[in-house]
């Protein structure tokens, strides 16, 4: 029986042994391909990066979109697709405006370089619309803020990236941050205001920040400008009740009682004392407040002294007008010292 | 007006001006500044009730001043007034504790 | 401060704050019906000092009550919780309602007879509402406290 089989198993055993390899051979073939594909994703990956270092962004993006093509499930895919999807965002004007932005960009002696960046800013006049624009006007105008210490020629290329429509509304928000903020430190609040009104949906924060901030100050010149035609009133009143009662010493006598004094320290000096025992507020703005409620009541007594007049009207007339002075004093010690208590009231 | 009677009127006005106070604080911190849920509350680190009396305790101050002016010029006002003064008040707490606690 | 001080504490205010109340009505009770006295003036003086030192008493309990209590109570009872806000505010209210109590009657007794009426009458209003607050507030401690004690 051995016998009979002898050459038989001897061709199946040659036949199994083929299969075997065979098996053996298509299960090693894909992994030496797959190991050499993605050793040439590797070169054209390398090869882009390269290139866009140098600034050559045409190769750049041919060969990222190459690596992609040769090895898409290769880990530094998703890296080459961001890439791509940038360099094609970045694409006006054939990579040239991106190439010229990005040689100033990348340097940082020349973003801190007068000439270079008024070189800059005289070529991105010639940019196609789109991004590169945007963000050139932008480096531009950062440059000449915080780089170079020229805020004014800050000014113009934020308001071209505000404008510019073609620009993508991050950057164009972003511009529109920098141009109030930039008005703001110039202290033209009104400027700054204005351009947030011509954009109004572009950062509605932004805007509703500065009109605040715009209502603030001309409530701080509101009260400053009452305070001083109240001092002007109780220097004029004082002099007229010199006159009447013979001298400044009887109206210091007449005007500076205990009680009013004692209720302007107590007004003043226990809210001070109140705070601080708190631990976390700020008790300068109640000791002003002190102060210029006593100040306000100086001069609200010499006036009804000099007036001589006891009429209704006239006293409500006084009253009011000396009300509104502890409220002037009042806002401008909380403004002067810390404004945010302010922000509550819109202000 | 003798001193006792001012004294006794201005504790009185410091009283009812102290419990307005009180009551306008925590409808308003209610309405406006409401704190965590205090069943999940663990610590804070200063009593909201503390600052409140101590702000109430100033605004007492101040009625007590007001109280003083007014019984100066007007005793008979002042003392006239007060009962309307502290029915206001407390019925001014009240409503607060039952509404707003 | 420890659980033994914090308990022995609670144990004095409560029953100070019961002895107040009761303070409370008697002077009240004694204004209602004799007006500015001397009695009168003596009890509602004593039960202004009486509500005080239990207002202290309880001013020492706020931070174990604050740090220990309220949150479990919040947890367990949450009306409870509520309760015992509202135990606060009606304290408060009363240990100032004894103090303007006492000087509106301090004031009757010391001023003009044409005023003496309303200030008495003031005087009433006050002492008969602290009264009433104290001794609300008293039971809403004792409410509170058979659920939720140190």
């Amino acid at each position: 029986m051995a016998r009979g089989l002898g050459p038989q198993a001897g061709k199946l055993r040659r036949a199994m042994i083929l299969a075997t390899a065979m098996s053996a051979l298509s299960l090693a073939g894909p992994a030496w391909a797959d190991a050499d594909t993605r050793a040439q994703a590797r070169a054209r990956f390398d090869a882009a990066e390269q290139a866009a270092a140098e600034r050559r962004f045409p190769e750049a993006l041919a060969a990222y979109r190459a690596a992609i093509t040769i090895d898409p499930s290769a880990p530094f895919s998703r890296v080459a697709r961001a890439k791509i999807d940038d360099l094609e965002a970045h694409a006006e004007g054939g990579f040239a405006p991106l190439a010229r932005l990005e040689e100033v960009r990348r340097d940082p002696r020349k973003t801190g370089d007068r000439a270079a960046i008024e070189a800059l800013e005289r070529d991105l006049q010639g940019f196609p619309p789109g991004r590169v624009r945007a963000e050139a006007e932008l480096t531009v105008a950062e440059a000449w803020w915080h780089r170079l210490g020229d805020p004014k020629r800050a000014i113009a290329p934020l308001e071209a990236v505000v404008a510019d429509t073609s620009a993508d509304r991050l950057t164009r928000a972003l511009g529109l941050t920098e141009l109030t903020t930039v008005e703001r430190d110039l202290g033209d609040l009104d400027a700054a205001c204005a351009v947030a009104d011509r954009f109004p949906d572009l950062a509605p924060g932004v805007r509703a920040e500065v009109l605040r901030l715009r209502r603030r100050s001309r409530a701080s010149t509101a009260a400053l400008a009452w305070l001083a035609a109240l001092l002007a009133v109780g220097a004029i009143s004082l002099a007229r009740a010199a006159r009447k009662l013979g001298g400044v010493d009887e109206v210091q006598r007449a005007v500076l009682q205990p009680l009013p004094i004692g209720f302007s320290l107590y007004l003043g000096g226990a809210a001070a004392v109140l705070v601080r025992l708190r631990g976390d507020g700020d008790p300068r703005p109640f000791v002003w407040l002190g102060l210029g409620v006593l100040g306000v009541f100086a001069v609200a007594r010499t006036w009804s002294i000099a007036s001589g007049t006891a009429r209704a009207p006239a006293r409500a007339g006084r009253a009011l007008a000396c009300a509104a002075g502890v409220i002037a004093a009042a806002f401008l010690a909380v403004e002067r010292i810390d404004p945010s208590y302010l922000e509550g009231l819109g202000l | 007006m003798r001193r006792a009677e001012a004294a006794g009127i201005c504790a009185a006005f410091a009283a009812a001006a102290a419990l307005v106070a009180y009551a306008i604080q925590r409808v308003v911190e209610r309405r406006y500044f409401p704190e965590p849920n205090p069943a999940l509350l663990i610590w804070t680190d200063s009593s909201a009730f503390f600052w409140r009396a101590g702000v109430s305790l100033y605004a007492a101050g101040l009625g007590a001043f007001g109280g003083l002016v007014l019984a100066r010029r007007s005793p008979r006002s002042a003392a006239r007034g007060l009962p309307w003064l502290i029915a206001g008040a407390t019925a001014a707490i009240l409503a607060q504790a039952a509404l707003s606690p | 401060m420890s659980l033994e001080a914090l308990q022995r504490i609670a144990l004095l205010h409560g029953i100070t704050a019961w002895i107040a109340v009761a303070a409370l009505i008697l002077a009240a009770a004694a204004l209602l019906r004799r007006g500015a006295s001397p009695p009168a003036l003596r009890l509602a003086a004593v039960a202004a000092a009486l509500i005080a030192i239990a207002g202290a008493q309880g001013a020492l309990l706020e931070e174990g009550y604050r740090s220990r209590l309220r949150q479990k109570l919040f947890l367990q009872a949450p009306d409870l919780g509520w309760l015992f806000e509202r135990k606060l505010h009606l304290a408060f209210a009363a240990i100032v309602l004894a103090s303007g109590g006492l000087g509106a009657l301090w004031a009757a007794r010391s001023g003009d007879p044409a005023s003496r009426d309303d200030l008495a009458r003031a005087a009433k209003i006050a002492a008969t509402a602290s009264a009433a607050l104290a001794l609300a507030a008293a039971v809403a401690s004792v409410i509170v406290a058979r659920h939720t004690r140190f």
